[in-house]
Formats: structure tokens, C-alpha cells, sequence
């Protein structure tokens, strides 16, 4: 983390929304750490984490690193949690409908990160998500982009992965949708919009991740 | 015996593990001790456990006798406002170890932790400080209620998801 700025706004943020939340910089790392609370429908404190959050170096265009430390969520893939302890708050791709890139840190901690908590408490009492989840890895991404574009065509959602992980796009190139069309007289709207939603590095990431049996659409 | 260090010019401290412990036992503040402990993990607070005890035995000298809220406030104080002058000495080899390094190192954020207490102390209560008292009468239902209610306020929730590696 680079900018004090930025430093002095997450700090301003914890003690807002968590006070027993405190960003330590050590070695140049921003870490969080302490008591994140999850509340109840009057704003009252129902439930309480030990985490760390880690605040990467391309904060905000990379998703904060969330790990529970006191040792109450098993680090097990049924419960979102990788093996090194590492929290799946969110799936990247669907960060602009909660936290977009450039938003306060804050609507990350009553955001996404509350969402995650109180789905770990309600998940504990009652085994069930009570948002749902979405599937681990791929699967995953691609129900995200199923819904999100409304086809279950993998090799459609490949392509507009693809267009919005480019610099730029050609109204020429031949549209993902696969009806033949070029871009320009199809879903180029579409695909501009896609572009000011997801990041061009999170689209490129989730394309790499389907084309395992995807090819990349005709130019 | 030699504690090892992984700051500062020595790379151990000679000392005495017993020593330590009848100092702590006998400080007649252990209360405040746990709790104070309580307070470090709760807020994230990387610091030495060794150090923090002796701090809190030595900035607690005469106060056995007051109340462990009014003790704690006084720890928090000293610590938001005192905390260039700060300083404890090893019970067990007072002379031979500086624990200043040490003790440095925690020095700010001890600071700064210790004034959001204080201010969330005076705003909002114990609770904020140490946590909800669980009322556990009717074997925790009604926490579990409360946070099922929570679920149907959330306006724009989120689903988790585990990427692969």
C-alpha cells in the first residue's frame, strides 16, 4: 500500500463500522486485525470473528485477503475456505454489484465480508447458506455468467470473456453470441457494459479458467 | 535460562522462568492480567506476552484494592497517553535485559488500540469492548433467531465461492 490516503481512509472505515478492527503496517504490509462483528437487525453486535484481513498492494483493483483466526471455520472447501486458510468472500467477477473497484473499504466490510460472517453463523446452526453459494471453481464461474448473460452456452460465455479482457474491442470481430452477426450490429452494448462492470484482468482469469474446453471466438 | 529474541542487539535474554511466574502470581492483579490479554487477541494487538504482563504489573502498583473496570481504564490511559514513557524492567535479571526494544515495538499500536477502547468504552459500553454476555436460558435459541432475522435485512447479499487451486 502506497497511499497514506487510502491508509487513513481504511483506518477511518474500521473505526466506523468495527472498532475492534486495527490496521496494522508492518514491513510495508497493511494488514487488519481483531474482533469483525456480524449484526443483528437492530445494528446490535450478534455474533463476532477473529480475522486478519490483508490489504493487497493493488488495493482496490485486488479483493482484500480474508483469513477467520480463531480457529471456529474449518478451512474446508464446503465451508468457502481454502486449504491455507483463505477466505472465498466473493466471486471476483460479481464484485461491482457490491464492492466495485474504487468503492470505500467500508462497503467491503458491510458489504461482501458482512454477507460471508452472517452466512458462516446461519450456516452453523441451520446447514444451509442462507444467501446460497455458488459452486466451487469453474462451476462456479460459469453458473455466475450463465445467469449474468442468460445463455448456458460455455463456449458463448468464453467469448465474452474474452472481449472483455481485451484493451480494447472492433465493432468488426465477429459477436461471442454465436449468431453470426458482427459485434457492432449485435451485443456490442452488451459487451461494453461487461467491460465498465468486470475488470479486464478478472474476465482474463475466469476465461483462462474455461478455456480448458473453450476455443477463443473468430476475430 | 535463555529466552530467545528475534529483535534487538542480544540474541537472548538470560532470565528466570520462576522468578517471572511469582512475580506475576503474587501481583494481585491477575484479573486484570487475563483480561488484558482478552483485550490484545480480540483486537489483533501482536504483543509479547512476557512484556505485556510485566506492563500491566508495574503500571497497576497500588491499585490492587480498585475495581478491575477502574483498572483497566487506568491501563488504557496510560497507554493512550503515557506511551513514550513506558518501561518495565525484567523481575529476574533487571539490570542484564532491556526490554526496551521489545517493548517499542508495541508501543503504538498498544497507543492507538487502547484510545478506540476508550472511545468505544465511553460510547457504547463493556459490550463493545469484551463482547455480548451470552444469556444462555433458553440454550442459545434466541442468538440464533436473531441471527436468522439478520439474513432477511441484508439488501443486496453476496454468495461465497472457493476458488481452486
Amino acid at each position: 500500500m502506497r497511499e497514506p490516503h487510502l491508509v487513513e481512509a481504511i483506518r477511518d472505515d474500521l473505526g466506523r463500522h468495527c472498532p475492534s478492527l486495527h490496521l496494522y503496517i508492518e514491513k510495508e504490509k497493511a494488514e487488519a486485525r481483531g474482533t469483525f462483528p456480524v449484526r443483528g437487525p437492530e445494528g446490535e453486535v450478534a455474533d463476532e470473528y477473529l480475522v486478519t484481513i490483508e490489504v493487497p498492494s493493488r488495493y482496490s483493483e485486488d479483493l482484500p485477503v480474508v483469513r477467520e483466526v480463531g480457529g471456529r471455520i474449518p478451512w474446508t472447501a464446503d465451508r468457502h475456505v481454502n486449504a491455507n486458510g483463505e477466505a472465498c468472500v466473493l466471486l471476483p467477477d460479481a464484485r461491482w454489484e457490491s464492492f466495485p473497484v474504487g468503492a470505500p473499504f467500508l462497503e467491503f466490510l458491510a458489504g461482501p465480508l458482512h454477507s460471508f460472517f452472517l452466512g458462516q453463523s446461519i450456516f452453523e446452526s441451520t446447514g444451509k447458506w442462507p444467501f446460497g453459494e455458488w459452486s466451487h471453481g469453474r462451476r462456479g464461474i460459469l453458473e455466475y455468467y450463465e445467469m449474468l448473460l442468460e445463455t448456458e452456452s460455455t463456449e458463448v460465455i468464453a467469448g465474452f470473456l474474452w472481449m472483455v479482457s481485451r484493451r480494447e474491442v472492433k465493432g468488426h470481430w465477429d459477436c461471442p453470441c454465436g449468431r453470426g452477426k458482427r459485434l457492432r450490429n449485435c451485443c456490442l452494448e452488451k459487451v461494453l457494459d461487461l467491460r465498465k462492470k468486470i475488470p479486464a484482468r478478472i474476465a482474463s482469469r475466469s476465461f483462462r479458467v474455461l478455456e480448458r474446453s473453450s476455443a477463443a471466438p473468430a476475430r | 535460562m535463555f529466552l530467545h529474541l528475534t529483535t534487538g542487539d542480544k540474541e537472548r535474554l538470560k532470565t528466570n522462568l520462576d522468578v517471572h511466574i511469582d512475580h506475576i502470581r503474587d501481583s494481585g492483579v491477575r484479573e486484570a492480567i487475563r483480561l488484558i490479554k482478552l483485550w490484545r487477541v480480540r483486537n489483533g494487538l501482536k504483543a509479547k506476552t512476557f512484556v505485556l504482563e510485566l506492563l500491566v504489573v508495574k503500571l497497576l502498583q497500588g491499585k490492587k484494592g480498585v475495581a478491575v473496570a477502574e483498572q483497566l481504564k487506568h491501563l488504557w490511559t496510560e497507554f493512550r497517553d503515557n506511551t513514550e514513557n513506558l518501561s518495565v524492567e525484567d523481575p529476574a535479571n533487571p539490570s542484564g535485559n532491556d526490554l526496551k526494544p521489545i517493548l517499542d515495538e508495541m508501543r503504538w499500536s498498544l497507543s492507538a488500540v487502547a484510545r478506540t477502547t476508550l472511545t468505544s468504552l465511553e460510547a457504547l459500553g463493556w459490550e463493545a469492548v469484551f463482547g455480548r454476555v451470552e444469556e444462555d436460558d433458553d440454550g442459545g435459541r434466541g442468538a440464533r433467531v436473531n441471527i436468522l432475522r439478520s439474513a432477511v435485512h441484508i439488501a443486496r447479499p453476496t454468495k461465497p465461492w472457493l476458488r481452486e487451486e
